[in-house]
């Protein structure tokens, strides 16, 4: 994300500068938000992998507008960030379970409306092991959305489509009642970046999910029967369900088009 | 019934093993074998339906484990070499770091991800016990290391500490911190005393495991380290990284001395090695698809020479004093050895038994002189500045057996240079002086050493300065090469100057000219230029005078060219300096095959490849004398398997014309920059002949718009249109026969993709209709005149601002349609036959050139068609043309295909025949229509190909599925050879289908 001329070019960066967003991934939010209504009656937020802080910086002017008491962002990420008004920064690796609980802390036992992660690790090239690791960090932020979101709230993160997407969107699909890949207008056509947005939180009848400060993710979501591979006891091979998630582009198809600028 | 049956496949290999006398690889899902001494392969077999190989071990009792993903396998090496005994695929539920064996090989330790470790029974796969120390984070890396009963833990986090633990106890041991970043790989040394480790800091460390205090940190790569080993009694670390190198460091030295680094794999990624101790080599596989093998004990092969001498040192063994200031000049290489010739005009010779003798001295050679050598005759040539020449005949021992004398006369300049000729029977010798009036005298030698003709060849008339020769004996003519990369060609007898290359290429020098093919009245001459290129000229005297034309060009990516020459099996091979080594270079198979620290270019040297794929390498460093034989490569092979870029595979393109051994011609385009030029033969193995280097930034599309022309296109405006030579038996030749101009002086948009139709003229193709588009939505229609091979622009107009990815040219009876596919999903389609009208006309379905007199570029008319038909960005079209209608099929990066017809109802419809919404899990990146069939091949991101069948109301039907190996599946080509349609689909690997349809 640095700023190289490819990036100076870019009509969003320029916007992103004009109207004090400190990244251009605001508009990949505003659009997600255009297309989904996903700040709606949204008052408690939590935004994983938040630096440098422009999808706070969305949700704040949004929600603190609306001149809400109860309202709280939560804004996390490895990387320090500067204040933003309203929210509460976390410095810190949301893959660790202390950071989930710590999360929930903060919002004393309250619900969230909405969860968000903008999350992609550095890529390694090792394509397997760069699906699994952004699959990790999903899951991160899923394990938390599951101890914080309010039934029939939303979560938005990030993803890369790629070989094993539908297992995701099949997990998902257990756990809200709509699972879709959004691709905002502001992520550009060639990269293979794209949204999941889940709406409608259904929590898993019989399953009651327990951060524990030991625990690793898998063994968070045993039990929750979101048909994640289950360890066999003879090691045998079991095939996880896919599903395709429905596709929607998401803001103004006439709207500036990144991948012509260079 | 539709079957997809894959037959080759080429990728990034993972994993490494040593066993027995086989070396195992993991090549995607396969697991491979080759044999040791003869690198050839004993099987591959598919040992997971998805995940790759990521980590091989192997137990006391020979059991192989094998591991990727969440995916483990336990087979004996028995059932591995057994023909009809398939893997079984195993699974636990998380990623799997590493797998070690107990000592008695009765259990396997499965390390997770998460820092977790499975104790499983490998006979009967029961999973024992889990073992934790509590902490699970995650893990990039992780090692289990067993030493007798002690089981230790090594697990490489993410927020760069190393955590030891003992797997019995349960508790951890140390936490190691030093690294900054994820780390990305550790080992313990056999006797469980030391770790290695690596991270995103591109440092290793080296620990004690006593008192977990880091003993030394080395320094060397400039990416990511994958993967590192002890080896040699815990004596060396090898270490393979993203830089491409596999580096050799010394473990007990202070600062972990880099002692070793070799240029093992192309594109990005060395990913694995291991080493065999028996034999002293190295195996690293990458991301080319390729295994290297490298050699850390040279200096104990037969024939290998590491040895220096000062003058000192030669003056005591021959008892000849030296004086003060006598210094080694040139050395020359004969039958039996090397001579040498010092600043005194003593002439030494070194025998290959490494002894030196003095052969003779003479004065008149002190100070100036010129040694050259005719090898085969054994024979010395000695000249002076003045022009006196001296002949030595020597037997195979050194002894000299004739001397002769003579003189050039008549020559206004001091000699300034002596050419010979090399690689033929007769010795001929040119002898140049600066003076432009005075010509080549050209003597030719009898082997009695006497000058048996004498010829003045007059000089051309333009700057000289003679570097080469070339003779050709068939017709007679030589080719002599300067600076200014210029040359000069003679009718020897008749003493005719039958042609000058002036400045012909870009560059200077050049290093080297050699015949490479000859016949009557036509030679191809490779000609090496200094500054990197090389080029093969082929020279014609068919119709009574000298035509030429470059046949083949290339460069090397850095580095200082001296010359080429071929190996056995006719690859060709470059040779040069870069920085401070000399390096010898496998150009067909792109892979580096020697290299030698000397110093840099700027001193005496010799080169010279020897029997058996041996090479020696003599130069002068700080006025010593060093000579490096590498001796016989303990293998058969330093590269195992033909491989790929290295880089993602962009565009793939086949010529559908069967050459005459039934074989195939493909290009490919890579993120590298690379176009490949390749052989696909019967068995759809591909055989790579050239790897050019034009372009400058990453391929966007590559195709073949007949059977000799090719264009490629990438960012940066670049487009080059590509000859293809494929008369010569020997191999294809591929040369640049025209570049398109960018629009700006700083381009930097990406020509996205184009399409072409031949234009006529009396029935012959004497042009095509070229039509690109751009990334910022530019769209340019030119005309590509073959004769003058320029392009002129005849449309030039916008689309809107959003970046167009496909274009196509569809040519009905008499009309000509343009059609483009953009990121904003839509179709659009506009009738450009009366704006072409006065530059061609249309009949017949055949494009006819009617004149070029149009000056400015117009541009487009109203558009006939603009539909939307994807929700983003249509990453491929394809267009089928029939005399009712035109169907088009396409992928979006909706996950959607469509099929759509043009023309069907009247002359501005777009009909929608089918979409399917869900086609893929992800972006459709490639579709094609297959020949001879109502069926769709389409390609995608989720690793999936499909066949879609349309036959049935024109409706997509999905026929058949197969997950592909290739990550990032980026592009296809479907070609009917030989009976079936096959497919190939490319992107971090490249893999090849049969389409039984
Ligand atoms: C694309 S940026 C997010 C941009 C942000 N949404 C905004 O609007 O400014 C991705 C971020 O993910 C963070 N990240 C990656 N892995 C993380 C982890 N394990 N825990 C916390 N943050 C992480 C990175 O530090 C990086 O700042």
């Amino acid at each position: 994300m640095g700023k190289s001329s490819k990036d100076k070019r870019d009509l969003y960066y320029r916007k992103a500068k004009e109207e004090g967003y400190r990244a251009r991934s605001a508009f990949k939010l505003l659009q997600l938000n255009e297309q989904f209504q996903l700040f709606k009656d949204v008052k408690r937020v939590v935004d994983l992998c938040a630096a440098p802080g422009s999808w706070s910086q969305v949700l704040s002017r949004e929600i603190f507008s609306r001149d809400e008491p109860d309202a709280k962002i939560v804004a996390v990420d490895l990387q320090p960030m500067a204040s933003i008004p309203n929210v509460t920064t976390l410095q810190a690796d949301i893959t660790h379970p202390k950071t989930l609980a710590k999360i929930l802390e903060i919002f004393g036992g309250e619900p969230a409306d909405f969860v968000c992660s903008d999350g992609a690790p550095d890529v390694t090239g090792l394509h397997d092991l760069d699906e699994y690791i952004q699959a990790q960090l999903i899951l991160c932020a899923l394990q938390l959305t599951t101890c914080i979101l309010k039934p029939g709230g939303n979560f938005v993160a990030k993803i890369f489509r790629g070989r094993d997407i539908d297992l995701l969107y099949s997990q998902l699909g257990y756990l809200f009642d709509k699972v879709i890949c959004a691709k905002p207008r502001a992520s550009r056509g060639t990269s293979l970046e794209s949204f999941i947005v889940c709406l409608g939180y259904r929590p898993r009848p019989g399953w009651t999910p327990t951060l524990r400060e030991d625990g690793s993710t898998e063994e968070f979501f045993e039990g929750s029967g979101i048909g994640r591979a289950s360890l066999r006891d003879d090691l045998e091979l079991e095939e996880e369900e896919r599903v395709i998630a429905p596709f929607i582009a998401c803001g103004d198809l006439s709207a500036y088009d990144s991948d012509a600028t260079y | 019934m539709t079957e997809i049956k894959l037959l080759q496949s080429s990728g990034p290999i993972l994993a490494v093993k040593f066993v027995d006398s086989l070396l195992l690889s993991g090549e995607g899902p396969h697991l491979v074998a080759n044999d040791v001494s003869t690198t050839s392969r004993v099987f591959q077999k598919l040992a997971f339906k998805k995940n790759k190989i990521h980590g091989i071990a192997v137990s006391s009792k020979n059991v192989v484990g094998l591991w990727g993903g969440r995916s483990l396998a336990f087979e004996s090496l028995a059932g591995l070499l057994d023909e009809k005994h398939a893997i079984e695929e195993l699974a636990i539920n998380d990623w799997i770091v590493h797998v070690g064996f107990s000592t008695d090989g009765e259990v396997a330790y499965v390390l997770t991800s998460h820092n977790l470790v499975l104790v499983i029974n490998v006979t009967t796969h029961k999973i024992l016990s889990s073992k934790s120390c509590g902490e699970k984070s995650l893990l990039y890396s992780g090692y289990v290391s067993v030493t007798g009963t002690e089981v230790t833990v090594a697990a490489g986090t993410v927020m760069s500490g190393i955590v030891i633990w003992n797997l019995a106890t349960e508790t951890i041991a140390h936490n190691l911190k030093g690294h900054e970043g994820s780390i990305f790989g550790v080992r313990i040394s056999d006797d469980g005393k030391k770790l290695i480790s690596c991270s995103d800091d591109r440092s290793i460390k080296l620990w004690d495991l006593e008192t977990g205090k880091n003993i030394a940190t080395g320094w060397g790569h400039g990416a990511r380290i994958w993967h590192l080993q002890f080896f040699q009694k815990n004596t060396k670390i090898l270490s393979t990284s993203e830089d491409c190198t596999v580096r050799v460091w010394d473990a007990e030295s202070e600062d972990l001395a880099n002692v070793e680094v070799f240029n093992a794999h192309q594109g990005k990624n060395a990913w694995c090695g291991d080493v065999n101790e028996e034999i002293g080599i190295i195996a690293t596989g990458g991301s080319d698809g390729r295994l290297r093998i490298f050699d850390v004990q040279e200096s104990k092969r037969e024939g290998a020479v590491i040895k220096q001498w000062s003058p000192e040192s030669v003056s005591d063994a021959t008892e000849t004093p030296f004086t003060n200031n006598e210094i080694f000049k040139e050395y020359v290489a004969v039958a039996g050895g090397v001579v040498c010739v010092t600043s005194e005009g003593s002439l030494f010779f070194l025998n290959k038994e490494l002894q030196w003798k003095l052969l003779l001295k003479d004065p008149r050679f002190a100070g100036f002189s010129l040694v050259r050598s005719f090898e085969i005759e054994n024979v010395v040539v000695v000249t002076s500045k003045d022009g006196t020449h001296l002949l030595i005949k020597l037997a195979e021992d050194g002894s000299v057996q004739e001397q002769k004398s003579f003189q050039t006369e008549g020559l206004k300049g001091k000699v300034t240079n002596v050419l010979v000729t090399t690689d033929i029977d007769t010795m001929m010798m040119v002898v140049e002086s600066p003076v432009p009036s005075d010509p080549f005298v050209l003597y030719v030698f009898s082997s009695g050493l006497d000058v048996k003709s004498t010829l003045k060849l007059p000089k051309p008339d333009t700057r000289f300065v003679s570097s080469s020769l070339a003779y050709d004996v068939q017709n007679d003519w030589i080719l002599i090469s300067s600076r200014y990369t210029t040359l000069v060609m003679y009718e020897l007898s008749s003493q005719t100057l039958l042609h000058t290359w002036k400045k012909f290429v870009p560059g200077d020098t050049v290093s080297s000219v050699r015949v490479s093919l000859s016949a009557k009245n036509k030679v191809v001459f490779s000609v090496v230029i200094r500054d990197g290129s090389y080029y093969y000229l082929e020279v014609t005297n068919e119709i009574g005078e000298i035509q030429s034309s470059i046949l083949g060009e290339n460069r090397i990516q850095k580095g200082f060219l001296e010359g080429m020459l071929e190996s056995d099996n006719g690859d060709i091979l470059l040779y040069g300096f870069r920085s401070s080594q000399f390096f010898v270079w496998n150009e067909t198979q792109q892979y580096e095959v020697f290299t030698e620290t000397c110093g840099g270019p700027h001193r005496q040297w010799l080169f010279k490849r020897l029997e058996g794929d041996s090479f020696m390498f003599m130069y002068t460093r700080a006025s010593s004398i060093n000579v490096r034989v590498t001796g016989k490569f303990p293998l058969h092979s330093r590269a195992i398997n033909v491989g790929n870029n290295g880089r993602e595979i962009r565009s793939i393109s086949i010529q559908q014309k069967v050459r005459a051994d039934r074989t195939n011609l493909m290009l490919t385009g890579s993120e590298d920059t690379c176009i490949r030029l390749s052989v696909v033969d019967d068995a759809k193995h591909i055989k790579n002949v050239w790897s050019e280097r034009k372009h400058v930034s990453g391929i966007q599309k590559v195709k073949f718009i007949d059977s000799n022309l090719a264009i490629s296109s990438a960012a940066r405006e670049e487009l080059f249109v590509w000859s293809i030579d494929d008369t010569y038996p020997k191999r294809p030749y591929i040369s640049v026969l025209a570049t398109l101009a960018p629009t700006s002086a700083n381009p930097d948009l990406r020509i996205m993709d184009f399409d072409t139709v031949p234009v006529l003229e009396a029935e012959k193709t004497v042009g095509y209709l070229l039509a690109t588009v751009y990334s910022d939505s530019a769209i340019r229609i030119w005309y590509f005149d073959l004769k003058s091979r320029s392009f002129k622009l005849l449309v030039e107009d916008r689309y809107s601002t959003c970046c167009l990815l496909d274009a196509a040219l569809i040519t009905r009876e008499a009309a000509l349609y343009l059609m483009t596919g953009a990121t904003d999903g839509y179709i659009s389609v506009w009738n450009i036959t009366e704006i072409l009208d006065s530059s061609l006309s249309v009949s017949g379905g055949k494009c006819l050139l009617q004149s070029l007199k149009t000056d400015a570029s117009t541009k487009l008319p109203e558009c006939l068609v603009k539909q939307q038909i994807h929700q983003s960005g249509i990453k491929s079209v394809d267009i089928r043309s029939t005399p009712e209608a035109v169907y088009i099929i396409t992928g979006g990066d909706d996950n959607s295909l469509s099929l759509l017809r043009l023309f069907s109802r009247n002359p501005s419809s777009l009909e929608v025949l089918s979409l399917v919404a869900n086609a893929a899990s992800s972006t459709i990146t490639s579709v094609e229509f297959i020949p001879d069939s109502l069926k769709v091949f389409a390609t995608s991101v989720d690793q999936i190909i499909r066949i879609w069948d349309y036959s049935v109301d024109d409706q997509l039907t999905l026929e058949k599925k197969e997950y592909v190996t290739v990550a990032d599946t980026g592009c296809s080509a479907v070609a009917s050879i030989g009976d079936k349609p096959i497919g190939f689909v490319g992107g971090a690997g490249l893999s090849v289908y049969s389409l039984e349809i």
